[in-house]
């Protein structure tokens, strides 16, 4: 056990490594409140406009209840005759899809010539508490790709979803088969338990999290809420990191607002983090047992409504993008899971970053978007 | 725009209230006129909320500059080591010689950060405030366990129950007779809250203690990291790279706490208190509502649960979409009110 004179004696080893006199610190300290000044200036010419994200052109082609479909408009005079589908979590906005226009996922898409089309899965209110997984899968995610279908005259088209969007479409796929070409899966947790085999410290809190709770608190929890405050999973998404939180508005201010491009950066992905919607209780209860406390999508027993899904019948080709960096879906949570699906087409491919960098990091942009158009341009051609 | 404004403000508002109290632990005072003077109020969402946080960010670093010089002046850098040591008790035994700690640092006897994940987040979604001291700080640890075991023992105890009871038999009894609504069901759903504020509190305490003890690790982290480099004869020479060594160290040792089974058991608590104190309110409005014959929560649960099963069924009316030809699916959604 340390003492606190053993304390003391390693406080003395560590002061030997501190050069900082007075005459530095006083001029770094200038610099830094210096930037700071030069950004507060720039934060007052800062317009509505300046921060707006997600402004691919698009119309909506679709509506019900809080849920839209949108369907981007196409770049290329003969766009490739399967359309992608891309579908976003509940617990954030799509908006991550198409940040900025320089960081763009749609807009790449757009460019590689695909006929992009979206769900903006909408703020649910309290009427919406009682939406069940099955309702999104069989109810609005079925009606968007119906829709689809019919505008394209396909019978099949491509679904690429993301997080919890890729759950969805990953149950969706394997209801449905029938009507998916080809599914794409990024930052996707398919084995709700893969971090039990490879714990990481500071990853995987949520799934421990969950694991700690039993079944009847999770009730508890749809219980007292009905349908869970966006605010409420914007805390359990930050609080995962509080201290780089801390960093992150203060010190690390710093040079995000020396920096014009940073500062636009920094709040339009401050403007998406914030923007967090309520979640439905149902899906809420069903993600939180079904999925993180008995990991049941990987032994074929997640029931929607009255279906049983079975990854087996996902025998589409299916492209599995992880990120090496996700802390929020473990690595061993998506990596590796093949062998559920029943495809003999399976490609995993890795890009670097966290999970929501994998969207918007530079090293990652360059990996996503040319991954997905390649493999999907050869999934649609036969 | 947003489509929780408030919520995200509620996020904003914990985290920009944080700030002087980190800063304090690192012997920083954040002015009061700085907190509330009501910087970038005109800017567009979050512009504003990032301007409130430079601001603080950089009165901060003029007090730390002015705080710093003379303990670096006079004991150097043990000085400065000792000014952030001296927030974790225990850690390091006083040095006599080390510069005199900040008013600000002292009064932080409990870090930042007793209110992380799910205890922050249950009070925020619930509105619920959190314990401050008057000044605006946390109450000392130790201070607010007492505070809340004295408030339990006087509302919950025995002395409180024979107050009860007498209220109940002078005027529980008399309400009730003359139809003024369910006087004993009000009361005792009552003490139901108290009783569950305490426990709430008692989860947060235990939660404090735990983070408390990541903290400390967390310097430790930070002087053997330190230790190393001397005997490297690397050298550090910036105080905001040595704040950064410190929140890399800190939050490593805050994961570690926090997965480790007895943080897992600690967050499950406080979860579970959270919800109990929420459900217990609900029920004291319920009673409320039902003597008023207004709507409860469950009536309009009840409702809106009728609705969405109405959905289903219209939805399983709807002729499935075969694929019938290649090229043309039967056309389905379309023909909805709602499509375009």
């Amino acid at each position: 056990m340390t003492t606190p004179t053993d304390n003391a004696m390693l406080a003395a080893r560590a002061a030997a490594a501190i050069a900082i006199t007075p005459v530095t610190m006083a001029k770094e300290l200038e610099d830094a409140r210096a930037k700071l000044g030069g950004g507060l200036r720039r934060l007052a010419e800062i317009s509505e406009e300046d921060l707006a994200i997600a402004t691919v052109p698009r119309d909506e082609v679709w509506r019900e209840d809080m849920v839209r479909l949108y369907r981007c408009k196409p770049v290329v005079d003969k766009p490739h005759a399967v359309p992608v589908l891309i579908t976003y979590a509940l617990v954030g906005r799509f908006q991550m899809i198409d940040l900025e226009a320089d960081r763009s996922l749609v807009r790449k898409l757009l460019a590689e010539g695909f006929d992009v089309y979206f769900i903006d899965w909408g703020t649910p209110a309290r009427a919406q508490r009682w939406l069940t997984i099955d309702d999104y899968v069989s109810g609005y995610l079925d009606h968007c790709v119906d829709v689809i279908r019919e505008r394209s005259e396909q019978n099949t088209i491509n679904m690429l979803g993301i997080c919890q969007g890729g759950v969805f479409t990953a149950c969706y796929a394997a209801l449905f088969p029938e009507k998916v070409r080809a599914v794409a899966f990024t930052v996707t947790p398919i084995d709700f338990h893969g971090d039990k085999k490879d714990p990481q410290t500071g990853s995987g809190y949520m799934n421990q999290w969950a694991r700690a709770l039993t079944h009847d608190d999770i009730d508890a929890l749809v219980e007292a809420y009905g349908t869970a405050p966006g605010s409420m999973v914007g805390f359990a998404f930050l609080m995962m990191n509080p201290v780089s939180n801390f960093t992150k508005y203060t010190i690390d201010l710093i040079d995000v607002m020396g920096d014009e491009a940073k500062l636009l950066n920094f709040l339009r992905m401050e403007r998406w983090i914030a923007d967090r919607p309520d979640h439905p209780g149902e899906v809420l209860r069903q993600w939180f047992k079904d999925l993180y406390q008995d990991n049941k999508l990987i032994k074929n027993e997640l029931q929607l409504g009255e279906r049983t899904v079975d990854l087996r019948n996902i025998t589409m080709p299916v492209l599995n993008i992880y990120a090496t960096g996700d802390t929020i879906i473990p690595v061993s949570c998506s990596k590796g899971v093949g062998e559920y699906f029943g495809t003999k087409d399976y490609t995993e491919i890795p890009v670097p970053g966290g999970h929501i960098g994998t969207f918007v990091g530079s090293k990652a942009q360059k990996i996503l978007a040319p991954s997905l158009a390649d493999w999907f341009k050869q999934r649609s051609a036969s | 725009m947003i489509s929780g404004a408030a919520g995200a403000q509620s996020i904003y508002d914990f985290w920009l209230g944080m700030l002087p109290q980190v800063f304090a632990q690192m012997g920083a005072a954040v002015p009061p006129t700085a907190q509330s003077n009501g910087t970038g109020s005109a800017l567009p969402f979050p512009a504003d909320q990032v301007a409130k946080a430079a601001s603080m960010t950089s009165d901060a670093l003029q007090s730390i500059a002015r705080s710093y010089a003379p303990m670096l002046q006079a004991a150097g850098a043990p000085g400065l080591l000792s000014q952030w040591a001296s927030m974790m008790p225990g850690l390091i035994p006083a040095q006599p010689t080390a510069a005199p700690t900040t008013p600000s640092a002292a009064a932080m006897a409990i870090p930042w950060m007793t209110m992380p994940f799910t205890p922050a987040m249950l009070a925020a979604a619930t509105g619920q405030a959190m314990p401050v001291s008057p000044a605006g700080g946390f109450l000392p640890l130790q201070q607010m366990q007492k505070a809340w075991t004295d408030f339990g023992s006087q509302m919950v105890g025995n002395a409180s129950q024979t107050y009860t009871t007498a209220l109940d038999r002078t005027f529980g009894a008399l309400g009730d007779a003359l139809g003024l609504g369910p006087v004993r069901k009000l009361q005792a759903a009552g003490q139901q809250i108290m009783a569950a504020a305490i426990a709430q509190n008692e989860a947060r305490a235990a939660y404090g203690m735990l983070v408390q003890s990541a903290l400390t690790a967390g310097l430790q982290r930070l002087l053997k990291r330190l230790a190393d480099k001397a005997q490297a004869n690397e050298r550090v020479d910036s105080v905001l790279a040595l704040m950064r060594m410190w929140a890399v160290a800190t939050e490593e040792a805050v994961h570690e706490v926090l997965q480790s089974e007895r943080g897992l058991e600690a967050t499950a608590a406080v979860t579970r208190a959270g919800l109990n104190y929420r459900r217990q309110m609900q029920a004291f409005a319920s009673i409320i509502a039902d003597a008023l014959d207004m709507a409860t929560r469950r009536d309009l649960d009840d409702a809106y649960r009728e609705i969405q099963a109405l959905k289903r069924e219209l939805r399983a009316m709807r002729a499935p979409t075969a694929a019938t030809s290649p090229t043309k699916p039967r056309a389905r959604s379309a023909k909805r009110a709602g499509s375009k």
